[in-house]
């Protein structure tokens, strides 16, 4: 297994387009780190340079702390596990998992021996002879799987390898190579779109956008503390809502003021108030999660809301609310009375909100 | 939609014509038959009997056996080697990257403009500076390389998708295996067109062993069909014998691998 | 991937066809116009450099300019001749017919027989005494006529076997043309009330099919342009040069008298023809892709 380190990591295409700036990070053995971001962000291109199918144009790549930039894909002991699967189409399921040890030169009874027993972990076992035409996507899936396992390489990538399945037999793979995982203790770089498979499947996480790192972390860390708007908007379903507000010093008191809205931060939050905003009147962005509004009447912070839409998630139920001009989503209890068009008192959980500089959108407080 | 009436029209006519098209090789076929003293009297598409004694004579008649291996022998070899050099080439320019590209592939199109036809006395001087001329060498090498076979496997490999290729790298494969190993097997429908229209070019072709040949053990078929129908004149029972079998490998082939024939033919003109 | 490693992979993969074609073709075309400028001893293997002299002779023969008049004649009556035909054929075995695969195969089986076996064929379709034609003519009442002897009909004898020969390919070209017009617009001229038939075919189909019908005319020229085959099996390029094409006379001059200066002359010549027709063709092209 191995250690994977990115030194300043860019990808610059003819033209000056960046579309991977200044990456760093370092991956430890056995680690499970999901690489993800809106589509475009560059996190497909980052894993394609670890795999060397896409040249480096700028930093320091090293596997094993062995630097790795000009060493050609087939050098690098990585298998890499391709969104289309990338199958072999004139080559049986045997035939697939096989070719990679072929050409490493393996002894037809050390590939017999590695192929059976990739087969039978992924339940492939009787689909060896056919061809991946005749197989479902999910067995296929699992095939290219296979092709990655049987290598026994040092490092697993794989590139948004659930997209192409349906949402059934997506939460069951993620399942799998989660179990996988655990089974093999093996390095794994895992790109996702997917908010739910990064959180769910990842030991890390790095969230990406326009080619640069917002964040990296634990899922936990980066859903409690996400380092600028972006990310706490991009982790986590339904997103977090925003409003946009002025922050205020009354007497020793803090405030956010917005549009049906004028909400007393809590004493917690007061000496990172303080440190932030000198003056009073600050421009600002609340950031507050869903779950973090409560229904609750009678309360004297609580705020009156119009419900505009309700979801009905059995479960829970989602509200879209509007607040003056302000659109708000709350998740509620599946008992709640709200009714559309009607109004609600909410309470807002401010000791989990964050407050985001108006500008830059980084994390304040 | 048609009426029926109008379908049935329709069909009669399509056969009519089609038969009119046929009319010549069917009549062959009787003509080939048939006794060849009538045959040589005057035309019938009526048979007179089955005289597959007409195929053994003229089969003996000019030397066909050895101007069939020729003819088999050049085909073949041009065919295999013009498949094998519009392999490497075309996966260079669909698949490489390397300076100069643009322009050699303009430059390798460009020679699809000049009939060989008109370059036929530079080539001669050429195979004669060689001491080619009269022996396979000079039937086989300038065919070896094509630009029509670069440019149909150019195309067909700009349709399989990269990832493919990339799988094989990251399986440790070299260029040269993921050509042959996996390219190669997934253009099976584009080799066998190009295997079709160059062998039957080739075994079809009078040209170039009329022009590079000059003795009677080095004549192809074709050749030897026209050398065959100037000795037999009107005795047209034999003549249409020796058309018949001269003609068969082609036909066949294209009989066998028709669906892509046709489809090579058609997406040359849609491009 | 490693781009340097890539520049010598690419050229040693280009390598054996860049090699052969530079050889066969493009050397050729250099060699060719050389030649056409030197007068060439093949018994002493000797260049003697004469600048335009052979173009001058070539240009006073009558040779020339009958070979020249009889490829026009030749080109100007097949090519459209062949294009009726083969459109003629697609539609009536277009696809609304169902089953129409094997006769579409046997109109086609002619284009792969090999222009000898086709020839010898026609000249025996065409005989004086035996041929079907003949007996045709003279069923009808009409006189015989003894084509392959006959300055004046040995050239439409040549072109109807070509003809006949060419039509399935040019079929095929036409069918896929066809099939690339989209049902909908049949269905809105149905719909605006246009008959089946020649309104459909002139206001639809006619104009649709003009890329189609633009490749083949194309094509058609440049097979004719080099047809050599044909004549060298039914005429030997007679009577008396009726159907001696600018390639039967540059195999006539050098191989039959040894002329490779004035052949070589004349290919240059032909050479400049092609492109001019490249030329018309990529020109032609841009007028109906914008």
């Amino acid at each position: 297994m191995a250690t994977l380190t990115l030194k300043n990591i860019s990808k610059i295409y003819p033209g000056n387009v960046r579309a991977v700036s200044e990456v760093n990070a370092e991956i430890g053995d056995g680690e499970f780190v999901i690489l993800v971001g809106p589509s475009g962000c560059g996190k497909s291109t980052l894993l394609r340079m670890i795999a060397g199918l896409e040249e480096i144009s700028g930093g320091e790549l090293s596997i094993d702390g062995r630097v790795v930039n000009d060493v050609h894909a087939k050098d690098r002991d990585i298998a890499f596990v391709f969104q289309n699967y990338a199958l072999y189409p004139h080559m049986t399921v045997g035939e697939n998992m096989a070719f990679g040890l072929k050409m490493r030169k393996f002894a037809k009874s050390e590939i017999d021996h590695r192929v059976t027993e990739a087969a039978s972990i992924l339940g492939l076992s009787e689909y060896l002879q056919r061809k991946p035409g005749a197989l479902s996507g999910g067995q296929r899936q699992r095939v290219a799987v296979g092709r990655a396992i049987v290598r026994q390489p040092k490092l697993f990538l794989f590139d948004e390898p659930l997209s192409n399945l349906d949402a059934k037999m997506r939460v069951t793979m993620r399942a799998e190579l989660i179990k996988l995982h655990k089974r093999l203790q093996a390095t794994m770089v895992y790109v996702t779109h997917d908010q739910v498979e990064a959180m769910s499947m990842g030991d890390r996480l790095i969230v990406m956008k326009n080619g640069i790192v917002q964040q990296v972390g634990a899922p936990l860390e980066i859903y409690n503390k996400p380092a600028n708007q972006f990310v706490a908007g991009f982790i986590g379903s339904p997103p977090m809502n925003f409003i946009h507000c002025e922050v205020e010093k009354r007497g020793n008191d803090w405030f956010v003021v917005s549009e049906g809205l004028n909400l007393k931060m809590p004493l917690s939050k007061f000496h990172a108030l303080a440190t932030t905003y000198q003056n009073s009147d600050a421009k600002a962005v609340l950031g507050i999660r869903p779950e973090d509004i409560h229904e609750k009447s009678g309360e004297p912070e609580a705020v009156n809301a119009r419900v505009e839409i309700l979801e009905q998630l059995g479960g829970e139920v989602i509200a879209t609310c509007s607040l003056g001009s302000n659109e708000i989503t709350a998740r509620l209890s599946a008992r709640t009375q709200a009714r559309t068009d009607e109004q609600i008192e909410l309470v807002f959980d401010l000791e989990r909100a964050k407050l985001f500089d108006a500008a830059s959108g980084r994390t304040l407080v | 939609m048609e009426t029926p009436r109008k379908t049935y029209l329709h069909y009669a006519l399509a056969i009519l014509v089609t038969l009119i098209f046929v009319l010549p090789l069917l009549a062959m076929l009787v003509t080939s038959l048939r006794d060849p003293a009538k045959a040589a009297a005057g035309f019938s598409l009526l048979p007179d009997g089955l005289h597959w004694q007409n195929y053994v004579e003229a089969w003996r008649a000019t030397n066909f056996p050895r101007q069939f291996i020729n003819s088999l022998i050049m085909a073949l070899t041009v065919t295999a080697g013009q498949i094998f050099t519009s392999l490497l080439a075309g996966y260079a320019f669909a698949r490489m990257e390397f300076f100069g590209k643009k322009v050699l592939f303009l430059v390798v199109l460009s020679t699809l403009i000049i009939p060989f036809q008109i370059l036929v006395i530079p080539v001669f001087i050429i195979l004669v500076k060689l001491a080619w001329i009269n022996t396979y060498w000079a039937l086989i090498v300038p065919s070896l390389a094509n630009a029509f076979g670069i440019f149909l496997f150019t195309q067909f490999f700009k349709t399989i998708p990269y990832e493919l290729e990339e799988a094989a790298y990251i399986d440790g494969a070299s260029r040269w295996t993921v050509l042959w190993k996996i390219m190669v097997p997934l253009s099976k429908s584009a080799i066998t067109t190009l295997f079709l229209f160059t062998f039957i070019a080739e075994w079809n072709d009078l040209f170039k062993p009329l022009v590079f040949t000059s003795t009677k053990d080095m004549r192809t078929v074709q050749l030897g069909l026209t050398v065959f129908q100037e000795q037999f004149k009107v005795d047209y029972a034999l003549l249409m014998a020796a058309v018949v079998f001269v003609t068969v490998p082609s036909v066949l082939l294209f009989f066998l691998g028709q669906k892509q024939f046709v489809k090579g033919i058609a997406t040359s003109g849609l491009k | 991937m490693n781009s340097r490693k890539d520049n010598l992979m690419a050229y040693l993969f280009l390598l054996p066809a860049c090699l052969l074609l530079g050889v066969f073709v493009l050397y050729p075309l250099l060699q060719l116009l050389w030649v056409s400028l030197n007068e060439w001893n093949i018994l002493k293997d000797q260049m003697t450099f004469v600048g335009v002299k052979n173009y001058q002779a070539i240009l006073a023969e009558d040779g020339f300019r009958q070979a020249l008049l009889n490829t026009i004649y030749y080109v100007a009556v097949t090519v459209p001749l062949g294009m009726a035909v083969s459109l003629g054929l697609a539609l009536l075995l277009n696809d609304k017919l169902r089953g129409v695969g094997f006769l579409r195969t046997a109109v086609f089986t002619p284009f792969v027989t090999s222009t000898v076996a086709a020839g010898v064929i026609f000249i025996w379709l065409m005989d004086y005494d035996r041929g079907l034609v003949n007996a045709a003519l003279n069923w009808l009442g009409i006189s015989r006529i003894n084509f392959l002897q006959s300055d004046q009909w040995a050239m439409p004898a040549v072109i109807l076997m070509t003809v006949w020969k060419q039509a399935g390919y040019n079929m095929i070209l036409f069918l896929a043309g066809l099939q690339s017009i989209p049902e909908m617009y049949y269905e809105a001229a149905a719909i605006d009330g246009a008959k089946r038939g020649w309104q459909t075919f002139r206001y639809i189909t006619w104009p649709l099919l003009w890329p189609t019908t633009f490749f083949v005319l194309v094509i058609s020229i440049i097979f004719a342009f080099r047809s050599f085959e044909q004549m060298f099996v039914m005429t030997r390029g007679g009577p008396v040069g009726s159907t001696t094409t600018l390639v039967y006379y540059i195999f006539d001059k050098a191989f039959k008298f040894g002329n490779m200066g004035h052949a070589a002359a004349i290919s240059t010549l032909m050479v400049l023809i092609v492109l001019l027709i490249t030329w018309l063709q990529f020109r032609g092209q841009k007028e109906f892709e914008m």
